[in-house]
């Protein structure tokens, strides 16, 4: 059960206060005063929930989400902002931001801000658990899917039965627990898995 | 009535005149000095109408001791002539040397004594024989046989004195350049001495028969001296015309520059004025005013100093020039302004003060009113750098009440615990505090910028209010990323000056250093404060590395000016203003790395609390 914090304010005694919020609610906090200290320790994974200023100097923080965004996982991100305008919460929640919050912030809308970016977190590690129960064949026919392709078209792609295909497409929506292409679309997202040969024409 | 009767009466009659004339102007300016040479001429004058009366009287002595009795007398008029020659000479002439006049003076006066004393018929030991003598065409009765007294050795002696005196007093005229004179007045008296003596010497050894006639040497030596003394008359009378017209003009010019003119002798107290002095002053036109009644209009916070001035003035000569406030009758206060000098005056020891004053009141509010207008639109300027940098001003005033904000809440959630950590109430509680002091600190400065007020200085030490200034901006300065450099080399030197006023100039100055490097994408965007030390100066660097100077380095300090959208174009103008308040300099030059440098020169304090 992931409870970690990644918390990136370039003003210490902000930080600090925050720090002590977090850690009072008991999550685990570890703190960064730039975006590129905190980008230049990124753990693989993303294992917790990203809590930034947006007015930083050096990288500030849209620039640094871009930065995220690049990365192989998707981490969720909680933007502090001073003065924040329309413009870049815009830019930042279609980038994906969990929230967009002006400081001074009170402290039950960063705790819940930060308990959804963490449910993201622990959705995408259930998900990636589920992922790993696939078998390559299935992996394959889930890449085909979410390009699109009908069943017909991947198995002549695969060169095997149509009825094969529908076997494997039900075992891969059954070990995700996913019900619909739809939600296998959104999953393969979040897992960083990318359609097969591009998408369908 | 006889030839000669009407001569010698003619002649005294003419020196009595030309005397009472001279006694005349003596008595009326008495306390001049110039006047001594009047009364030195007028003593001389009479001496000799005397010498004339006693001479005619001696031509028709009856006997022996009459003639003995009336030369008694005749010797007084003598007496006082030779001083009076001896007084001319050094007042009128300021020439010969006096020690020579005075010891032939006090000769005579002892052989005046001595002639007296023994007794005898002065000059004479003995008169022996009476008998008369042709004088144009009248006899006259004059000593034929007499044995000379020793008295007369002294006599003599004083008048050779008298001639070596007035010798001195010819070469020394004649070394001056002043001929005219030197030949005919006290050359002229030389000649009369030299050959009275010698007439005299000659008929009292038996040598010519000549009865006295001292007068008829003198006259032509009074006329004379009557003549240039009435020169000096006529001239002083032009001088006087001269001066009423020029006083004419210094009082039109006066008049017209709305001055008064005014004169006070310290030590008479006589007061002079034009009405427009009078009426400045505001006190009654009369002719004794004190220097007390002077005082008592002036207003008396400033009474003081002009005290100390007029003080001054009554020791030394100067001039000196003051401004000050007086109180009219009617309690207005009105400003003028004073320009006097002080000098030694025509009479001896005195002591004249006269001086230019001027109503200044009118000026004096233009400029009041121009100080309130800088003041105003300096307050304007502090208002409009406040509306640009509203949005770092709510950072500032928002961060700490963030920090204290998730502090509390922290702190709250700390104490729910079971077992709370003390140690990190602690800190939190020291947190909150430091940051409520933060924004009481902004809110402070925000107060002072935001207020209209006079200026007031203080001693300021320059690195320390940049510092400051940058930390106002820290924020601002972050979030345009602007990277800052300080090399501040001023150490501990300081200035005297208003501290919003100068914080105004520094927040101005960085803050069009960063308008200039957001106005292109330089990266990395570096603003340099450097201050430096220069023998009594200190100087003041802001260098950026934007676009540079768009315009003339000049240009940019006019009124207006502006390459801002939304500026208003005085930033610069009244940064300028301020620095030229504080006596000093500001400049702006192209940064040879590209940017803008604007350059401060502030006078250093060298004492505390000048």
């Amino acid at each position: 059960m992931s409870n970690k914090v990644y918390l990136v304010d370039d003003e210490p005694d902000l930080r600090r206060a925050i720090e002590r919020l977090l850690r009072a609610e008991g999550f685990k906090v570890e703190s960064h005063g730039s975006a590129l200290e905190f980008l230049a320790r990124l753990p693989a994974e993303a294992d917790g929930c990203v809590v930034m200023d947006l007015a930083m100097p050096g990288l500030d923080g849209l620039d640094a989400q871009d930065r995220l965004l690049a990365a192989s996982t998707r981490w969720p991100v909680v933007f502090l902002t001073g003065h924040g305008d329309i413009r870049s919460s815009v830019r930042a929640m279609k980038a994906g931001a969990v929230d967009f919050l002006t400081k001074p912030v009170k402290a039950e809308e960063l705790i819940a801000s930060v308990g959804l970016g963490l449910a993201r977190v622990r959705e995408v590690a259930d998900l990636r658990a589920r992922y790993a129960q696939l078998t390559p064949r299935e992996r394959e026919v889930m890449e085909h899917v979410i390009a699109g392709r009908l069943n017909k078209v991947i198995a002549a792609e695969l060169g095997t039965t149509e009825q094969t295909i529908k076997v494997h497409r039900s075992r891969v929506m059954e070990k995700l627990g996913i019900r619909s292409v739809a939600a296998l679309v959104t999953a393969a997202q979040r897992l960083g898995v990318s359609p097969a040969g591009g998408e369908a024409d | 009535m006889r030839l000669i009767e009407v001569l010698w009466i003619a002649m005294s009659v003419a020196c009595l005149v030309l005397g009472g004339i001279h006694a005349h102007v003596w008595l009326r300016r008495r306390e001049a000095i110039v006047t001594r040479a009047n009364l030195a001429f007028a003593v001389l004058a009479f001496s000799v109408a005397m010498m004339g009366v006693l001479e005619l009287q001696l031509f028709r002595a009856a006997s022996i001791d009459e003639f003995k009795r009336l030369l008694f007398w005749y010797h007084f008029p003598v007496w006082s002539g030779f001083a009076a020659v001896v007084a001319f000479t050094h007042f009128y002439l300021d020439a010969g040397r006096l020690w020579l006049g005075l010891t032939g003076i006090g000769l005579r006066t002892v052989a005046l004594i001595a002639g007296a004393l023994t007794g005898g018929a002065m000059n004479y030991q003995r008169i022996e024989a009476l008998g008369t003598v042709d004088l144009l065409g009248d006899p006259v009765v004059m000593v034929v046989e007499a044995s000379p007294s020793p008295v007369l050795i002294l006599s003599q002696s004083a008048l050779l004195l008298l001639a070596l005196f007035l010798a001195d007093a010819t070469r020394q005229l004649w070394r001056r350049g002043d001929r005219v004179r030197a030949l005919t007045i006290s050359g002229g008296l030389l000649l009369y001495v030299g050959v009275n003596s010698a007439l005299a010497i000659a008929s009292y050894w038996g040598f010519l028969r000549l009865p006295l006639i001292g007068i008829v040497f003198f006259v032509p030596m009074v006329f004379v001296m009557a003549a240039y003394l009435g020169l000096d008359l006529l001239r002083g009378a032009e001088l006087k015309q001269d001066l009423q017209e020029s006083e004419r003009r210094l009082s039109l010019a006066a008049d017209a520059a709305d001055a008064g003119l005014w004169s006070l002798d310290a030590v008479t107290g006589r007061f002079w004025a034009t009405p427009r002095a009078y009426a400045i002053f505001d006190i009654p036109v009369r002719r004794d005013v004190s220097v007390d009644d002077l005082l008592a209009v002036i207003h008396p916070h400033d009474r003081h100093r002009v005290e100390r001035v007029l003080q001054a003035a009554r020791k030394e000569d100067g001039v000196s020039r003051l401004e000050y406030r007086i109180r009219d009758r009617s309690g207005g206060i009105r400003w003028v302004s004073s320009r006097g000098s002080a000098y030694t005056g025509r009479e001896a020891g005195s002591r004249v003060i006269s001086g230019v004053i001027m109503d200044i009141s009118a000026r004096k509010q233009a400029e009041d009113e121009r100080a309130l207008q800088r003041v105003e639109l300096e307050h304007l300027a502090r208002v409009n750098t406040l509306a640009e940098l509203s949005g770092t001003l709510a950072h500032e005033i928002n961060q700490p009440l963030a920090i204290i904000m998730s502090n509390t809440e922290a702190a709250q959630r700390l104490l729910d615990q079971p077992d709370p950590d003390h140690d990190e109430l602690r800190a939190i509680l020291a947190d909150i505090l430091a940051a409520d002091e933060r924004a009481d600190a902004v809110v402070r400065r925000l107060r002072a910028m935001l207020r209209r007020g006079p200026v007031e200085r203080e001693s300021l030490v320059l690195d320390a209010t940049v510092l400051a200034a940058l930390d106002f901006l820290s924020g601002e300065l972050r979030r345009r990323g602007v990277e800052v450099r300080t090399d501040l080399q001023a150490g501990e030197a300081r200035i005297w000056g208003d501290c919003v006023s100068l914080d105004q100039v520094l927040i101005n100055l960085i803050n069009n250093a960063c308008d200039a490097m957001a106005a292109q994408s330089v990266s990395p965007k570096i603003l340099t404060l450097r201050t430096a030390r220069e023998g009594r100066t200190l100087r003041l660097s802001v260098c950026d590395n934007g676009v540079g100077l768009q315009v003339g380095a000049d240009e940019i300090f006019a009124p207006f000016f502006t390459t801002k959208p939304a500026g208003l174009g005085l930033g610069l103008a009244i940064s300028r203003s301020i620095v030229l308040a504080h006596d000093g300099l500001i400049s702006a030059r192209a940064n040879p790395g590209g940017g803008t440098i604007l350059e401060l020169e502030l006078p250093m304090q060298t004492v505390r609390g000048t």
